[in-house]
């Protein structure tokens, strides 16, 4: 299973930047569907893992999209991103540990 | 041949996730990350299982379910979702679909979800074991017998025998055998059946009420006694009075009802007046009346009174090849009742537990097993899975060997074996946490998280509730009474606030079904005697409950 949890956090590594991409883009042209999709496909991706603060945080901008509150929802963005960049570097540093492989 | 279990998702790491999960079931797993790519793998993959996210890009997973529901209502449908919202979950429930689980997910549990999911498939794709009725069959039927056992048939014989004699009959046989069923039986094949039947619970009234339900009283009799009241024996004279619990009659009443039998005299609590009546006494009981003859609790004159003619119904368990046909009665009436007109029948393996299962409740007990069992069903097909806890509970007291071997446990690969099985739970999905913040605590404990039976209701909560057997509080009565004077004072003592309405409609109730039964249910005749249209005509008898069968007769209020 532990190669599971692995692939896993390589997917996330590589696809939540992405996300988070598509995400600013959609708050900043105002796109409230775009932007609720992008936030709810994130928190379920970090989520999976286990990045709980990171999850609620997209969470919060995911319900802010719903409303159609982009300006809070925008004042978020530095929040989560801040939070998925160090659940990201944990994740890297965790396997890179485990597998005493270089870090990615 | 190797089962597909489809994921919608447009999170790909929920496929990866499932796939890893579910590998040592062997099924084969496949992804799609849109609605239109999910229902075109649905057409072209015909899959056994669909996990379904319920947050999609441009659909709502509800939609899609609903159109996955048009192209096979066989197919088990497991949502997904991030969030724990209860609206979105219940609305799925209802909706029909087999269960519902949270991100982050809890894959052991969600293996044995889809483990049971794939089995409840198989068994909705055997044909079913027993089958609805035609509709038209089903439709319009009034409370009747069902069984073609040698002991129903003896009793069906017995009623003939006995209907047409103007001789007390006294019923006999457990709670929820049909007593009361038998009773109206002799009424309407019986030579009285144009006058009325009532019938009087003797265990549901204290004493003093249950004598001037009886024997009437007159003004001032006892405290509370502001007018004369005319008693079920005087008010059903001609016809037939059904005595219910009659086990349960206090000393004082056994007395007076002895004389009644007697001599068909009484007198009205309080009042000289003796009264004459002509009535058929049909009376029942599951109490054992011998013994209680022997310990004094019971009148041996009575006893012997009563004891003309005895008819025993068999207990449910003593006639269990009746318990195919009595299924397929109920869960068609059922069906219609609950709204429930795409389910269809029952699994071989969920009938072969019914089988097995003593009944103690007798026939009102499987009635309502039959409607838990719908009220549970998300599919089309009752499988074993939606069986309530009681039948689940005794069928593993059994003995597990057999119990295994009827629920079939986890065999769509031969793999099954690393998956208990839990049939009859439902898992409490919530959104657990129990990743929270450890990157990899989610996987790789297959127990945790597993095997925890929480069967959906308790051995306990079985109800008796519905149908053949209403209570039979004082008022019940199965045919409309012609008196309206007195039904209109009963009311007034009521304190009724809506008595015009309630007046104008026992009359209407009287007047259908004295037409009706005047032109033997004839309903064009009908509608011509009385003025009015035939669509009229049919729609007062479905509102009146007014049964046509065999001789005109009004239904007991549900």
């Amino acid at each position: 299973m532990w190669d599971l949890a692995e692939e896993l956090a390589n997917m996330t590594i590589s696809d939540s930047p992405e996300i988070v991409v598509s995400l600013r883009e959609s708050i900043a042209r105002e796109d409230g569907e775009a932007a609720h999709r992008h936030a709810h496909s994130l928190k379920g991706l970090v989520a999976g893992l286990g990045c709980t603060r990171c999850a609620a945080t997209a969470g919060r901008i995911e319900a802010l999209a719903a409303q159609r509150d982009f300006q809070a929802a925008r004042t978020l963005l530095p929040e989560l991103e801040n939070q998925l960049d160090l659940s990201l570097t944990g994740l890297r540093q965790h396997f890179a540990d485990r597998n005493s492989l270089p870090q990615a | 041949m190797t089962a597909t279990v489809l994921v919608i998702d447009d999170d790909r790491s929920i496929l990866l996730q499932i796939s890893r999960a579910l590998a040592p079931l062997e099924v084969n797993v496949q992804g799609a990350n849109t609605a239109p790519a999910g229902l075109e793998a649905i057409r072209a993959l015909q899959p056994d299982v669909v996990l379904l996210d319920l947050v999609l890009p441009h659909t709502s997973g509800l939609d899609l379910f609903q159109r996955i529901k048009d192209l096979d209502r066989r197919l088990p449908v497991i949502f997904i979702t991030a969030g724990a919202a209860s609206e979105s979950a219940i609305e799925a429930m209802r909706l029909g679909a087999y269960d519902y689980v949270a991100k982050p997910l809890n894959l052991p549990q969600l293996t044995q979800l889809v483990t049971k999911a794939l089995e409840t498939r198989r068994l909705m794709s055997v044909p079913v074991a027993v089958s609805v009725l035609e509709e038209e069959k089903a439709a319009d039927a009034g409370d009747l017998f069902v069984g073609r056992s040698p002991r129903m048939l003896e009793v069906f014989k017995e009623i003939g025998r006995v209907a047409q004699q103007n001789v007390t009959v006294l019923i006999r046989g457990e709670s929820g055998t049909g007593k009361e069923l038998v009773a109206r039986a002799i009424y309407q094949f019986g030579s009285r059946a144009t006058r009325p039947f009532m019938a009087v619970n003797c265990a549901a009234l204290p004493d003093t009420l249950l004598e001037s339900e009886l024997f009437g009283h007159e003004k001032g009799a006892f405290t509370s006694a502001d007018r004369r009241r005319i008693g079920k024996f005087e008010q059903c004279n001609g016809g037939t009075l059904f005595l219910d619990e009659v086990g349960d009659m206090s000393p004082l009443t056994q007395g007076k009802v002895l004389r009644l039998l007697q001599e068909q005299r009484f007198e009205r609590v309080g009042s000289n007046e003796t009264i004459e009546t002509n009535v058929r006494l049909v009376a029942a009981t599951n109490r054992p009346l011998e013994a209680m003859v022997q310990d004094g609790r019971f009148r041996a004159d009575l006893f012997y009174r009563l004891n003309v003619v005895t008819i025993s119904l068999p207990p449910l368990r003593e006639r269990a090849e009746d318990v195919p046909l009595l299924l397929q009665y109920f869960l068609s009436r059922a069906r219609k009742e609950l709204d429930k007109t795409d389910v269809e029948g029952i699994s071989p393996d969920a009938l072969e537990l019914l089988e097995a299962y003593p009944w103690p409740g007798n026939i009102r007990e499987l009635q309502s097993v039959v409607r838990q069992c719908l009220l549970k069903s998300s599919g089309p097909v009752i499988v074993p899975d939606f069986l309530p806890a009681t039948i689940m509970d005794y069928a593993s007291h059994l003995g597990q060997g057999r119990a295994n071997s009827m629920i079939g446990i986890g065999t769509v690969t031969g793999h099954g074996s690393n998956v208990p099985g839990t049939q009859g739970s439902n898992f409490a999905v919530g959104n657990s946490q129990h990743a929270a913040d450890q990157p990899s605590a989610s996987f790789g404990h297959p127990e945790a998280g597993v095997g925890g039976d929480a069967p959906a209701s308790l051995p306990g909560s079985t109800n008796f509730s519905g149908g053949m057997h209403g209570s039979h509080a004082h008022g019940h009565q199965d045919l409309p009474s012609s008196d309206i004077s007195q039904l209109i004072e009963e009311r007034l003592r009521a304190g009724s606030t809506n008595l015009y309405a309630e007046a104008l409609e026992m009359m209407e109730k009287y007047l259908l079904t004295r037409v009706l039964q005047s032109c033997g249910a004839n309903q064009s005749k009908a509608a011509e005697i009385l003025g009015i249209t035939r669509g009229k005509v049919r729609d007062r008898i479905a509102a009146f409950g007014i049964n046509l069968d065999k001789n005109v007769s009004i239904d007991s209020p549900r």
